[in-house]
């Protein structure tokens, strides 16, 4: 395969520009050769027609007998073209030959047109190109009556001249027109790259403003660019925004993290020392009770770390694929069913209809496991967790998951906040990492689906997340 | 120098001279030959310097130069078509540009063509060689102390004082068979306010017409004749120095000049030495040689000596007409003009009868 260099808009432009011009030059070097040619044709002809007229005006009837007394004038104007041959002949319109040149060829329609000049109506003269002596020659042909008394007579008066002087005129006219369109073209060319230039200069600019800072430096550029570039820039100071909120949550994410594994390990530490040094058994006991606790704590927190980093590298590179979203639901019900009754909750699926959704089964069920989870954590004792799938009503589309617990709920003015990682109720006495809802929240976007919360009766809160494209089995 | 046949009776002369041809051989120096044939209407004596010294530079080249009447020249030339001679010279310029016209002519471009003044040259055809002013020419035992006549008029004036004494005794061209004087009088007709006055004052006058300027100038010296009107003036002033009889008038109201042209026609048989031969009449070597050992006026303004054109314009500008060697001379030609002029010519000599 042949490796193209990449499309360079100069050089696009470039070869457009000289195609474009070569055209335009070509096209009117041709009109202008055009104009050169008749010109000339013409200005000749007029001269030949001048001729002709004057050798009409001598010829008279004397005693009955034509005669034609050429007039040196009239040959003096045919030498202005200096250096062209002249055939001329006057004729009766019988064919009787009074004097000049014998058989010089009459008009042939297959060979050329015949023009005729405006002016000398009276004659009428025609013009048109035939051949005479080996050469090229243009002839005029023009008619007079003479009247005498008694005789009407008509002549035919033709003159013919060679072309030399009125193709030298042509080239000429060609010559100059052809070092005009050669500077136009020069001139045209030298002015569009130069206007390319200046059109490809804010490209330049913006690159170099680009390349020119500092890599933390992500402040929108301020480069004046014209309307059609600002789009661009538009884009690119959008996405260095991004990029910005990006890196700062990035930083406070490992400043919360960093925080987050330091206070249980500082716990631990200390319980653990306090363990070393408890004679008591009893109160040792519980000591290491806690710091098991805190362990569990800090391995839950580092596994839900490590679950979003899995996931947000599985959201990237995952496809989704057609799932079965109640076995995935019933699936995680019993994995949690377990832990749940230690804590004495029990955790109860109540549907029964066949759901399908696409999505990555990972992914969905790390969600569905961190709300059970979550529910389960702040049931209170012999609480129950329902789950359910509702299908929508008429006129919605799609699923409900609904994870319901009777714990204490979320207030209306944290649920903004608890999707946040790291968020901790101020009034939350659990220990938790707060990523579990941070992440099923992720998980529902990534899935398209609306992660809602809401009161229950009496108390506890509802889970509900809204699979647009779920449907039912 | 001078033949005989001038000394006979008019009608003889003309016959004999219309039709005469002198063929002239020069056998080349060196071998192998080649050969180079010229149909000239220069009289052989004053081309003859030129020819042998261009044989002397190319010794290889023999010469046949036929001498004609220009007309005669004219006419031998068409009948011999389609074949034809290597060179053509004659002063009868009209015939020689309708020659060209008719496309007998080759072009020949070179160094020395283009040193030509622009109206010595058409088409880079045909190429003037010489000047010939057309001058007056009067004996001066006639004049009897008179100051002679120095333009058209004056010439008439005296003509018409002198009227019973000059009867008989004007001489000039016959135009009919002289080329030249053909081209010279209708020229004076396309020119002179004076030409009416001119023929009729001739045909009164019982102006006798000469086959040459020669025979007029041998009339002139003899006293047979006293004024000769419109001769080449190369003749009437050599023939001034060996007679001091003769006076030579180059009249101030205009003086026509005539050129000698030659061409090589379309055919030329030997046209490696035609164009060696025109390229030398032209050099300026030919050009000197033809103002130093010839009576002729040679072409070149970088020519120096006394019988040069740049001279002649130079020592009274404004009185020389040049008859351009160009298209305008075509009319000259014309079956109609030529026999309006004649018809003229005739009827007004008619009146001697």
């Amino acid at each position: 395969m042949v490796n193209y260099p990449p499309p360079s808009i100069r050089r696009q432009l470039s070869v457009m520009t000289v195609c474009l011009l070569l055209i335009l030059a070509a096209m009117s070097y041709w009109a202008a050769n055009m104009y050169g040619h008749r010109a000339a044709r013409l200005s000749y002809d007029r001269l030949m027609v001048g001729a002709a007229l004057q050798v009409a005006e001598s010829i008279s009837i004397q005693d009955g007998e034509v005669i034609a007394d050429l007039p040196q004038a009239a040959f003096e104007t045919l030498s202005l073209a200096t250096d062209d041959r002249v055939f001329y002949a006057i004729t009766t319109l019988d064919g009787d030959h009074i004097t000049g040149y014998e058989g010089l060829p009459k008009f042939d329609p297959l060979s050329g047109k015949i023009t005729r000049l405006e002016g000398g109506r009276e004659f009428s003269p025609q013009l048109f190109d035939s051949y005479y002596s080996n050469e090229k020659v243009r002839f005029v042909i023009m008619m007079r009556v003479l009247n005498d008394v008694g005789i009407t007579q008509e002549v035919k008066i033709q003159i013919g001249q060679t072309l030399r002087a009125s193709n030298a005129l042509s080239d000429d006219i060609s010559l100059r027109v052809l070092q005009f369109v050669a500077f136009f073209f020069v001139l045209a060319l030298v002015l569009i790259m130069f206007g390319i230039w200046m059109l490809l200069r804010p490209m330049n600019q913006l690159n170099k403003g680009l390349s020119e800072r500092s890599p933390v430096d992500l402040s929108p550029l301020d480069v004046p660019v014209p309307l059609e570039i600002e789009p661009l820039l538009n884009t690119i100071n959008h996405f260095m925004e991004q990029l910005a909120t990006t890196l700062d949550r990035l930083k406070r994410f490992t400043g919360e993290a960093a925080h987050q594994i330091r206070t249980p390990l500082a716990g631990l530490k200390s319980q653990a020392q306090n363990a070393l040094e408890e004679q008591d058994p009893v109160l040792r006991q519980q000591q290491l009770k806690r710091v098991v606790e805190c362990s569990d704590l800090l391995s839950s927190t580092v596994r839900q770390m490590l679950d979003q980093a899995k996931l947000a590298y599985r959201f990237q590179s995952e496809p989704f694929s057609p799932l079965r979203l109640d076995n995935l639901v019933k699936e995680v019900c019993r994995d949690v069913a377990v832990a749940a009754l230690r804590s004495d909750v029990e955790v109860a699926y109540l549907s029964s209809v066949e759901v399908s959704v696409d999505g990555d089964g990972f992914a969905l069920k790390q969600m569905i496991r961190n709300i059970l989870e979550n529910a389960i954590k702040y049931s209170p004792r012999e609480g129950l967790v329902e789950v359910g799938i509702l299908v929508c009503p008429e006129g919605k589309e799609g699923v409900i998951l609904r994870v319901s617990d009777s714990g204490p709920g979320i207030p209306e003015n944290e649920r903004s906040q608890v999707f946040e990682q790291f968020y901790r109720s101020p009034n939350n006495q659990r220990s938790g990492s707060g990523l579990g809802l941070s992440i099923a929240r992720e998980v529902a976007v990534h899935h398209h689906a609306v992660l809602e919360l809401k009161d229950n009766q009496p108390h506890g809160l509802i889970v509900e997340i809204h699979f647009g494209r779920g449907r039912v089995k | 120098m001078i033949r005989p046949v001038i000394l006979v009776a008019l009608l003889l002369i003309w016959n004999g001279q219309a039709h005469a041809e002198t063929l002239h051989s020069l056998p080349a120096l060196g071998q192998p030959e080649s050969r180079l044939q010229i149909y000239g209407a220069a009289d052989y004596p004053a081309i003859a310097p030129l020819m042998e010294q261009f044989q002397k530079r190319n010794p290889r080249v023999s010469i046949d130069y036929t001498e004609f009447n220009t007309r005669v020249l004219y006419q031998r030339f068409l009948d011999e078509q389609p074949g034809s001679v290597d060179l053509v010279l004659s002063s009868a310029m009209d015939l020689q540009i309708k020659l060209i016209n008719d496309g007998y002519a080759q072009t020949h471009q070179s160094m020395e063509t283009e040193a030509l003044p622009r109206w010595a040259n058409w088409r880079n055809e045909i190429f003037g060689f010489t000047y010939e002013p057309a001058v007056i020419a009067i004996n001066r035992d006639f004049m009897q102390g008179e100051s002679l006549p120095r333009s058209r008029s004056e010439l008439l004036s005296l003509i018409r004082r002198k009227s019973d004494q000059v009867k008989g005794r004007i001489g000039t061209f016959d135009i009919e068979r002289v080329g030249v004087g053909y081209l010279t009088w209708a020229h004076d007709r396309q020119q002179s306010g004076s030409y009416g006055r001119m023929l009729e004052s001739f045909g009164t006058h019982h102006a006798r017409r000469f086959p040459s300027s020669a025979s007029m100038l041998e009339a002139l010296a003899s006293g047979e004749i006293i004024i000769a009107y419109n001769l080449l003036g190369s003749y009437a002033l050599a023939w001034a120095k060996q007679y001091p009889v003769i006076s030579v008038i180059m009249p101030e109201d205009y003086t026509v000049l005539v050129m000698r042209s030659a061409f090589i026609p379309k055919r030329a048989e030997n046209l490696q030495n035609a164009r060696l031969f025109l390229n030398y009449l032209l050099s300026r070597e030919g050009q000197q040689l033809l103002a130093n050992r010839s009576s002729l006026f040679p072409i070149r303004d970088d020519v120096t000596g006394e019988q040069t054109a740049h001279n002649l314009r130079r020592s009274s500008q404004s009185r020389f007409q040049p008859i351009p060697l160009g298209l305008s001379l075509l009319v000259l030609t014309d079956k109609a003009k030529r026999r309006l002029i004649l018809d003229e010519w005739d009827a007004a000599m008619k009146t001697i009868e």
